[in-house]
């Protein structure tokens, strides 16, 4: 027999015991009711504690909502030590002791670039201690890994942090020193070493990940747990009023007992809802801000008493006025509206599925369901092309013709270079009236020849590259694309064919052109081509496959300038084996690295490495730091071969 | 930084505290016991409100509801315990619900209509209970032996039990 059927018949009884004492109060012996009503009162009060003592085991369950206000947080380079360290040297395997030797060699690295040793004397160096005055990071290289002073270890054990990473950290911020990177403004000093130096991911969002959260379309029902304990009030009225012979604490219990009753579970089925979704302006310029209102309508026979609604806001999108949320109860009929306002970011934006919550009046079951619009719902923000007024930094190519060196502009020569004696048959234009008139010479002068330049534009959208020095702000991929963008337009205004191509995803490709058409194809290209779509993750890969479809996308004599952090060993790879594959290669290298935590200066020191050697094969690197705008840092690098 | 504030929802909030201390007024007007532990409840439940814990506001709650019944022990009008009773469960029930919204919604949501909706829902089940309890009383059972209404009672608590036991209470 079940819970429920054994306690229908309990009730039963009882109900035949009270109406019966109630017509004819004789019938049962007075000492019997007596004992009878003070057993109940204290099985009610057991019953009571029991149901107290069960609540505690039973937490109470709710549907947990997305954050779509908020664009996804941005990683800093160097969130993961493991991640840098394995940068440098990639061994994979064995215990604690690999992150000592990849630290080693690591500050072998460092010291024969920065302090002009050889190979052995660094080593030397390392393995007796003598390469930095930190005792404790000396210590930690050292060979012979001598302890350190009692007073260092004592004050090691009193900070919290083990001895291990509080040598990881000190050998960190040596490697940083030497390697000249700043080290001072490190923030969160009195976190404990592990947090600090491994890079929790503290300050991501609290709730759900949106994709998950709202991607997940199959209505679910609840038991909320919202009234559990409720029915504790009832019995224990009941028992404290038997066992004291109050009435009035009797009558309490009707309360409690109404409150069980109206708390029990129902069954919910989902409500026909409707959304209606506008957006204003539906094709914003980048920075204006869109106004979104969402009408939901009840268009069911019955009111919803409880609806919770989280709209879908597009991940890279970010609320700056009101909240896409609303919690309101519809009449059969009525409707509710919101409005919020997004800022725009580049790019086609589209809206999810409004996230939805349902319960009972008394809000004891819960359902879960997407709704979405009739029709999709979508911001498309193409910004417009801007060209720059520094010279973009291409490299000067060996032409056919012995002796000259063109430049990258195109068009009629039109930039004085030298004067030279006249020769018979330069054309009467070009001789130099002023000169013959003052001393009776006949010079010529010469102009720069002008020859155009094919350009291909590649972006670096790896994973790796997804960083910048603030969690709410810009990704290294979203200033590549913005100076892509105005790299493009300065170029093709300067007469080259220019192309675009983004690293690691094949379908992204602009082959090399002029023109209006072209121009129109590149602006809806960078704007709006998912691979660089603001807001997502892209996917980490080794992008050697594409490279080889790309060189044999790319003509010939086509030069390349590549928009990358350079935040991994990859992308140099590719731009050294493209530079040797005959594309004349140029870096620009948005600068995302902060040296707020021991990781972040070793990605520093890391990218400096690369940049110095990139340098050193020939490539030149503009070096971009973050609070400079593009023109400031290329006319800053002040381009020469 | 984390997006949005997801405390307590004002108006449930709001509800929550006027509620209980309703319920305080009433089970501590007439029992000094009812007022101490009522207070050292009320302080919890506030507590649980400002920090959204369920446990705490549960655990106040509990405390209060434990007042209005020692305040029914030592004699005090059958009115104020059925309100006491009533605006305990409605200032438990607001805070839960405030809390829970306040996670799912946050606090710069609209919320004002579901929250005033469900209060009105929780008050009128309690209002037509306490009713009811009141119109027996005043027709004389309350005079007789306890013995017919707690059987009528224990019956009617083990028919929502019987309900309750396929969820909810």
């Amino acid at each position: 027999m079940s819970r429920g059927r054994l306690l229908a018949a309990v009730g039963l009884v009882a109900f035949a015991v009270g109406v019966g004492a109630l017509v004819a109060p004789g019938v049962f012996g007075l000492g019997i009711q007596r004992y009878a009503v003070v057993v109940i009162g204290l099985l009610a009060v057991a019953a009571a504690l029991r149901v107290v003592q069960g609540r505690r085991h039973a937490p109470r369950r709710r549907a947990e909502t997305a954050t779509p206000e908020a664009v996804p947080a941005v990683a800093s380079p160097g969130e993961e030590l493991d991640a840098v360290l394995a940068a440098f040297d990639p061994t994979r395997y064995g215990t604690a002791d690999r992150r000592r030797k990849q630290l080693r060699r690591v500050a072998t690295e460092v010291l024969t670039r920065y302090r002009g040793d050889s190979e052995a004397t660094a080593r030397e160096a390392i393995e007796r201690g003598t390469w930095t005055d930190d005792p404790v990071a000396a210590g930690f290289l050292a060979d012979d890994r001598s302890r350190p002073p009692l007073t260092d270890r004592l004050r090691t054990r009193l900070g919290g942090t083990s001895p291990y990473w509080q040598g990881i950290e000190r050998t960190v911020r040596a490697i940083a020193e030497t390697a000249g990177v700043d080290t001072d403004d490190r923030d969160g000093s009195t976190r404990p070493g592990l947090d600090r130096i491994v890079g929790s991911l503290d300050g991501r969002d609290a709730g759900l990940d949106r994709a998950s959260a709202v991607a997940d379309p199959t209505p679910t029902t609840r038991s909320t747990g919202h009234w559990r304990g409720i029915s504790a009030a009832a019995l224990s009225a009941l028992g404290v009023g038997v066992l004291a012979e109050r009435a009035g604490v009797v009558l309490v219990a009707v309360v409690g007992i109404a409150y069980a009753a109206a708390a029990r579970k129902r069954p919910l089925s989902a409500p026909p809802l409707s959304i209606e979704r506008t957006v204003e302006p539906a094709d914003p310029e980048p920075d204006e801000t869109v106004t979104v209102t969402l009408t939901v309508t009840n268009d069911g026979e019955g009111p919803v008493w409880d609806l919770r609604l989280v709209d879908g806001v597009p991940p890279a999108l970010s609320v700056v006025e009101g909240s896409p949320r609303l919690g309101t109860a519809l009449w059969p009929g009525a409707s509710a509206t919101i409005t919020y306002e997004v800022a725009t970011r580049r790019g086609r934006h589209e809206f999810g599925h409004a996230q939805v919550l349902v319960r009972t009046l008394s809000g004891s079951v819960e359902r879960e369901l997407a709704v979405e619009p009739q029709t999709a719902t979508e911001i498309i923000c193409v910004p417009p092309l801007r060209p720059i007024d520094e010279p973009v930094p291409l490299r000067r190519q060996p032409t056919r013709h012995t002796g000259r060196v063109e430049t990258a502009t195109g068009g009629e020569g039109v930039e004085f270079f030298a004067t030279r004696a006249y020769r018979s048959g330069d054309p009467l234009s070009r001789i130099d009236w002023n000169r013959h008139a003052r001393t009776g010479d006949l010079a010529t002068l010469e102009f720069r020849e002008e020859r155009a330049a094919t350009v291909v534009l590649v972006i670096d959208r790896d994973e790796a590259a997804a960083v910048g020095p603030s969690r709410r702000g810009q990704t290294a991929v979203q200033r590549s694309v913005d100076a892509a963008s105005r790299l493009f337009t300065t170029l093709l205004d300067d007469g080259n064919r220019v192309g675009i191509a983004a690293l690691g995803a094949r379908d992204c490709w602009l082959a090399p052109g002029a023109g209006d058409a072209h121009r129109v194809r590149a602006r809806e290209l960078l704007a709006t081509h998912p691979a660089l779509a603001p807001g997502e993750t892209p996917e980490s890969v080794l992008p050697f496959g594409w490279l080889a479809s790309l060189r044999s996308q790319l003509p010939g004599d086509a030069q390349v300038v590549l928009l990358s952090p350079l935040c991994s060993p990859a992308v140099a790879t590719v731009a050294r084996q493209l530079d040797a594959g005959g594309h004349l290669v140029t870096v620009v290298s948005p600068d995302p690295t902060t040296t707020a935590s021991g990781a972040g200066q070793l990605a520093t020191v890391a990218r400096r490495f690369r940049i110095a050697d990139l340098r050193a094969a020939g490539i030149p690197v503009v070096d971009w730091p973050w609070e400079q705008s593009l023109p400031v840092a290329l006319a800053r690098t002040g381009w020469s071969e | 930084m984390t997006g949005i504030d997801r405390s307590p929802t004002r108006t449930g909030s709001a509800l929550a505290v006027l509620a209980a201390l309703v319920a305080l007024a009433a089970a501590g007007a007439t029992s000094w016991i009812a007022l101490a532990v009522g207070t050292v409840g009320v302080a919890l439940f506030l507590a649980g409100v400002a920090l959204a814990r369920h446990a705490a506001v549960s655990t106040g709650a509990a405390a209060l509801f434990v007042g209005v019944l020692a305040a029914g022990v030592q004699g005090a009008p059958v009115t104020a315990l059925l309100v006491g009773a009533v605006a305990t469960v409605v200032a438990w029930d607001s805070a839960g619900t405030a809390i829970d919204l306040g996670a799912q919604l946050g606090r710069s949501a609209t919320t004002l209509r579901l929250e005033l909706v469900h209060a009105a829902g929780t008050a009128l089940v309690g209002g037509l209970a306490a009713a009811a309890g009141w119109s027996i009383y005043q027709l004389g059972l309350g005079t007789q032996p306890l013995t017919a209404p707690v059987f009528l009672l224990v019956a009617a608590l083990c028919l929502a039990g019987a309900l309750a036991a396929r969820g909810g209470g």
